[in-house]
């Protein structure tokens, strides 16, 4: 068969030509894939975004957090893990494979603490309240990695003449080895939702996936097999 | 354009001077534009002769020697009544004018008993006028001959050329005022009386030279004629010559 | 497997070289030939269009019906001399009355040279099978297609146009040559059979061949250090992937010929 088929262009862009394109991409906009609050990110820039920390009552500045993905590893149907992607994912045409690391990291301890074993001989008086004592002593940072394997599918944006650009969607995130159960689906869902939001703003131009090759109006695709993202179209 | 200008002469021109009085009359060779007569290094030497003798001609060329004008023969003797005529047979000839120290003598200002042929090389209608306001002109108008594209047409059209055709000038008057010739053949302007004209194409003399204009008419002037006081007879104003510009 | 592959049937390669002829432009050149008999300087540009394209595995592009849009300016110049026998008026006389006789010396005419100036605008025709060439120079990745040897241009219809708008052209400019109108056909004629169809293929062929020699369309170029997205602002630098190989051939898959560039890129 031929690689145009009915159309007149045809352009293919193998897995491993979308992992170098969002190797690249991630290497000069590393904000995308990395959060945190002041404690960790002190202020944005290519590198990290900064984020406000999860308010709380008594919790003074909030809950300090971050946020990091790993650069994602792209395979796009067929399976090409090699048996690494967990079994209750399944990789079908037109869909592609997600695999990074996600690391979240929380500093624990900062609370304010109101001291009541004290209170004999004062009087109930607004001005003669006791003082509060904040517990410093004991805050560190928690982290913990996860590996994250997804599912997804290619997303077209168009922005008319048939040009637009390439983004991803994820269907299904899966942890490996969390127990129990509930705690699997809480972080799944929660590792979803982060992921599919960092990877909102990536954007690959259709003509840059084929290098500036030749002129393509979009008629048909992507399509997703063979280990490539496949358009076609008329020049 | 053809130039048709009788102060500018060309190799395709003449002028022609026939001197009436015996004696001798320097004259120059000077480039059309060229101001002042310093030297009058040529002549003609005008000899008496007998009453009724016919008309002799006689032929000075114009040449380029050195980068001067010269007249060949340099002195030319003639008799009383006979005609010099001047002509320049090198194309590269430079516009010329033959200026004697005699004022009746002068291809710029042709008097009496003068003469200017012009070899018309390309079609077209000729209006020319007196370059020095007299109001004198005339038109000719020269067409295509016919049936040059055959050998036998071009050999008719030679023909046609040794056919001069005259123009009277007596006074202010050209005869006729309106002519018409082929490509190639020569007017002659023979003036037999005249202020001292020029046979110049009007589009030399109007600032646009592409555009043709009549020669206006010569003005009429005169006195004002008061009412006449009662009892005395108004005579009829007399005309006033024209003026010369 | 490349990572990156695109390719384009005949029809969509007939547009992607529609392309890059408007991408050559228009060339130029100037100079000095002969046209027959005499020197003519020119100035000629030319402009390629059209074509139909046949694809030839494994490396021929076969471009059918290629139109080489030419307009051509030049002038010559000759002495009218060297055309027609010299010519004298002849001696002419006329009778003034009551003066005589008066005549006029035989005037030979010289005739002068003249520069005669043509404009010419055409297209020719041709067939050209052009190959593959793959450049990095300057940064830039070039695939091209260059004409294989030097294709034949068929310019006799031309020559013949061109002859006839020489005596046109010609023939306006001795009418303004004084004495010459009775002879404009005789010089007309002698200047056209100096030069005749040959002389005009000859300043002709010489002047558009160099434009189809060596004749090169580019189909693909882009610079190595190529950019995926521009810059979006400080935290938003622009990303770029290096094409660290092109390739390009001519391949038969399944039922079609096609043009195929395989490109590999890096981080």
């Amino acid at each position: 068969m031929s690689l145009t088929e009915a159309e007149h262009v045809f352009a293919g862009l193998h897995e491993d030509g979308i992992n170098d394109f969002l190797t690249a991409f991630f290497r000069v906009r590393r904000h995308h894939l990395r959060y945190g609050s002041s404690f960790f990110v002190p202020a944005t820039n290519a590198s990290e975004t900064r984020m406000d920390a999860i308010p709380f009552p008594n919790v003074p500045g909030g809950i300090q957090w971050a946020v990091e993905f790993a650069i994602p590893t792209v395979d796009f149907f067929k399976d090409s893990s090699g048996g690494g992607m967990p079994s209750q994912l399944v990789l079908d045409i037109n869909h592609l494979s997600l695999h990074t690391r996600c690391v979240i990291s929380l500093v624990c301890g900062l609370v304010r603490v109101r001291d009541h074993g004290d209170d004999r001989g004062h009087d109930d008086k607004p001005d003669d309240k006791p003082p509060d004592r904040q517990a410093f002593g004991s805050a560190h940072v928690e982290r913990a990695v996860f590996d994250v394997w997804a599912i997804g599918h290619p997303v077209t944006r168009f922005t008319g003449g048939g040009s637009g650009s390439l983004g991803f969607a994820i269907d299904a995130v899966e942890l490996v080895d969390i127990t129990p159960d509930p705690l699997e689906s809480l972080l799944e869902c929660l590792i979803q939702t982060l992921l599919q939001a960092a990877l909102v703003d990536v954007a690959l131009p259709f003509r840059s996936l084929r290098a500036g090759a030749f002129s393509l109006t979009l008629q048909r695709g992507p399509e997703i097999e063979d280990d490539q993202a496949k358009v076609y179209g008329t020049t | 354009m053809d130039t048709l200008d009788s102060r500018a002469l060309r190799y395709t021109d003449c002028f022609g001077q026939r001197f009436m009085r015996a004696g001798r009359f320097p004259y120059a060779v000077v480039r059309t534009g060229q101001q002042g007569l310093t030297d009058a290094p040529f002549a003609v030497i005008v000899d008496k002769g007998a009453d009724g003798r016919p008309m002799d001609q006689h032929e000075v060329t114009v040449n380029v020697v050195d980068r001067r004008l010269v007249a060949q023969p340099a002195e030319l003797r003639i008799v009383e009544g006979d005609m010099v005529l001047w002509n320049a047979p090198e194309g590269d000839t430079p516009p010329y004018a033959i200026a004697g120290e005699k004022e009746f003598f002068s291809s710029a200002a042709l008097q009496n008993e003068s003469g200017f042929t012009h070899a018309f090389g390309l079609p077209g209608e000729y209006e020319w006028r007196d370059a020095n306001g007299s109001g004198l002109g005339g038109t000719v108008i020269v067409r295509p001959p016919e049936g040059t594209d055959t050998e036998a047409g071009r050999r008719r059209w030679m023909d046609q050329l040794a056919e001069g055709a005259l123009v009277m000038i007596d006074g202010r008057r050209a005869d006729p005022a309106k002519l018409e010739i082929v490509t190639g053949q020569t007017v002659f302007f023979i003036v037999v009386k005249a202020p001292g004209i020029t046979i110049t194409d009007v589009r030399l003399l109007e600032r646009d030279p592409t555009r043709i204009v009549k020669p206006e008419p010569a003005r009429r002037t005169g006195r004002v004629v008061k009412p006449a006081a009662k009892g005395r007879t108004v005579k009829k104003a007399k005309k006033a010559p024209a003026k010369r510009r | 497997m490349a990572e990156i592959i695109a390719a384009v049937d005949e029809a969509g390669a007939t547009d992607v070289m529609h392309d890059a002829e408007s991408q050559l432009g228009t060339q130029g050149d100037s100079g000095s030939s002969s046209l027959g008999p005499f020197n003519a300087s020119y100035g000629a540009s030319v402009f390629f269009s059209g074509g139909v394209i046949d694809l030839r595995p494994p490396d021929v592009i076969r471009v059918q019906d290629l139109h080489m849009n030419y307009s051509l300016n030049f002038t010559f110049s000759f002495d009218i001399s060297d055309i027609i026998p010299d010519f004298c008026l002849p001696r002419v006389c006329v009778n003034v009355p009551c003066v005589g006789r008066v005549c006029t010396p035989r005037i030979c005419i010289n005739w002068p040279t003249v520069t005669i100036p043509v404009s010419y605008s055409d297209f020719v025709l041709f067939t050209g099978d052009f190959k593959l060439d793959i450049v990095l120079s300057g940064g830039f990745w070039d695939v091209g297609v260059v004409v294989v040897g030097i294709p034949n241009l068929q310019i006799s219809a031309a020559a013949a146009a061109i002859l006839i708008l020489i005596g046109l052209s010609a023939a306006a400019v001795l009418l303004a040559v004084p004495f010459i109108g009775p002879l404009l056909a005789l010089v007309v004629a002698g200047v056209t059979a100096a030069i005749a169809i040959a002389g005009v293929t000859g300043l002709l062929g010489p002047i558009l061949t160099p434009f189809v020699s060596g004749l090169r369309f580019s189909v693909y170029r882009q610079p190595q250090n190529f950019e995926v997205v521009p810059a979006s602002g400080a935290i938003d630098p622009a990303v770029r992937v290096t094409l660290d190989a092109v390739a390009a051939e001519v391949a038969h898959n399944g039922t079609e010929d096609e043009l195929v560039l395989s490109i590999d890129i890096s981080p």
